[in-house]
């Protein structure tokens, strides 16, 4: 799901750099006064595991692979703000040691995954907790890798008509959203279901150590 | 008949007359391989590929990889090329080098230290947050 370098038209990655510097201005406020001795070791391990987890390949139905994102228990242990700020410093990681997602596209990526992610998992489980809270840990995680999906389809889908050569041929990305949309969505499906098994695991161990923000 | 004749060399003589015929010639040319794997080392394979000369925006090749994840293609006759290459997932490649040419081989490139790269960036991550949590710290003293 990381957009590399070269997909995005400038037209997309520089609004959303200034989207995205807004919302980092955001979740950085008041960062010294969330975070305390106990809470920033918790945070850096599991900023540790979710950058190790972008980057373990699990196979996944239809011949390809998929990684999970490790974004929902960054959001569900340590809120929206938190997990934003540390998933963005995962996908900087990513990209300048890895080349997994582009510099020019980090902050559509960190929209995407880090902040929308964040907010589908919290918005989620705030909304399912009260039915069944395993349950409603399995659905943020799993709505943590899909809206992301989505996002990140439409961005690239979007790429023929934003930006064309005189010739109408496509200058970055060049498959509309018919193709970028089942190509995205339908592995990340299966993806988000991996997810959430992971961060049910997660979560019951951070749960039972009182660590949880959500 | 005599009118004929003519029409018959005027229709002989419009190019549109020859333009249905696609002509072959196989010839041997020193070809540029560049393979494209994921890092899991599955072949980025079958998936679409452009291929520019420097300085130029329009494709000078445009092709498909195949099964082993390859983009094989002429490389312009100098400078650098940039090879682009897309999977309709969003995952791809943006690269610019130059291409060896006149049948020289490029080096092999270096074997990427995956895990080593892996414990540099999960040791940067924890190095990153110690020092914050040294501001905490001081916060908390003061």
């Amino acid at each position: 799901m990381h957009i590399p370098d070269g997909f995005l038209s400038p037209q997309t990655y520089l609004p959303a750099y200034a989207a995205a510097g807004l919302a980092w201005a955001w979740a950085a406020r008041g960062l010294r006064r969330t975070l305390d001795e106990e809470t920033v070791p918790r945070l850096a391990a599991m900023t540790a595991l979710a950058y190790g987890l972008g980057l373990v390949m699990v196979p996944i139905p239809g011949g390809t692979s998929g990684h999970a994102l490790g974004v929902a228990m960054l959001a569900l242990l340590f809120g929206v703000r938190l997990a934003f700020l540390a998933y963005s410093l995962v996908l900087a990681l990513q990209s300048l040691l890895f080349g997994a997602g582009g510099i020019t596209a980090l902050a559509v990526n960190a929209l995407a995954m880090g902040l929308c992610g964040s907010l589908a998992a919290v918005a989620a489980f705030r909304g399912l907790r009260r039915l069944d809270e395993t349950a409603a840990v399995a659905v943020a995680a799993w709505a943590s890798v899909v809206l992301p999906g989505l996002l990140v389809a439409l961005a690239l889908g979007l790429q023929p008509a934003i930006a064309q050569r005189e010739d109408g041929t496509p200058l970055f990305f060049p498959f509309g959203p018919a193709v970028t949309l089942p190509a995205v969505l339908i592995p990340h499906l299966f993806i988000g279901a991996g997810e959430a098994l992971l961060t049910v695991l997660v979560w019951r161990f951070a749960r039972a150590r009182k660590w949880c923000a959500a | 008949m005599r009118r004929l004749i003519p029409l018959c060399l005027m229709l002989a003589a419009l190019p549109p007359a020859f333009a249905h015929e696609v002509h072959h010639a196989v010839e041997a040319q020193n070809a540029v391989s560049v393979r494209l794997t994921f890092a899991d080392g599955q072949p980025f394979a079958f998936e679409a590929f452009e291929v520019y000369a420097a300085g130029s925006d329009k494709p000078h090749a445009v092709g498909r990889t195949d099964a082993q994840g390859r983009a094989v293609f002429l490389s312009p006759p100098s400078g650098e090329v940039r090879l682009r290459a897309f999977a309709a997932d969003g995952h791809g490649v943006d690269l610019k080098f130059d291409p060896p040419r006149g049948g020289a081989s490029a080096a092999a490139p270096a074997a990427e230290d995956r895990p080593a790269k892996l414990m540099f960036g999960a040791g940067l991550l924890l190095a990153l947050f110690g020092i914050f949590q040294l501001f905490v710290r001081r916060k908390k003293t003061q």
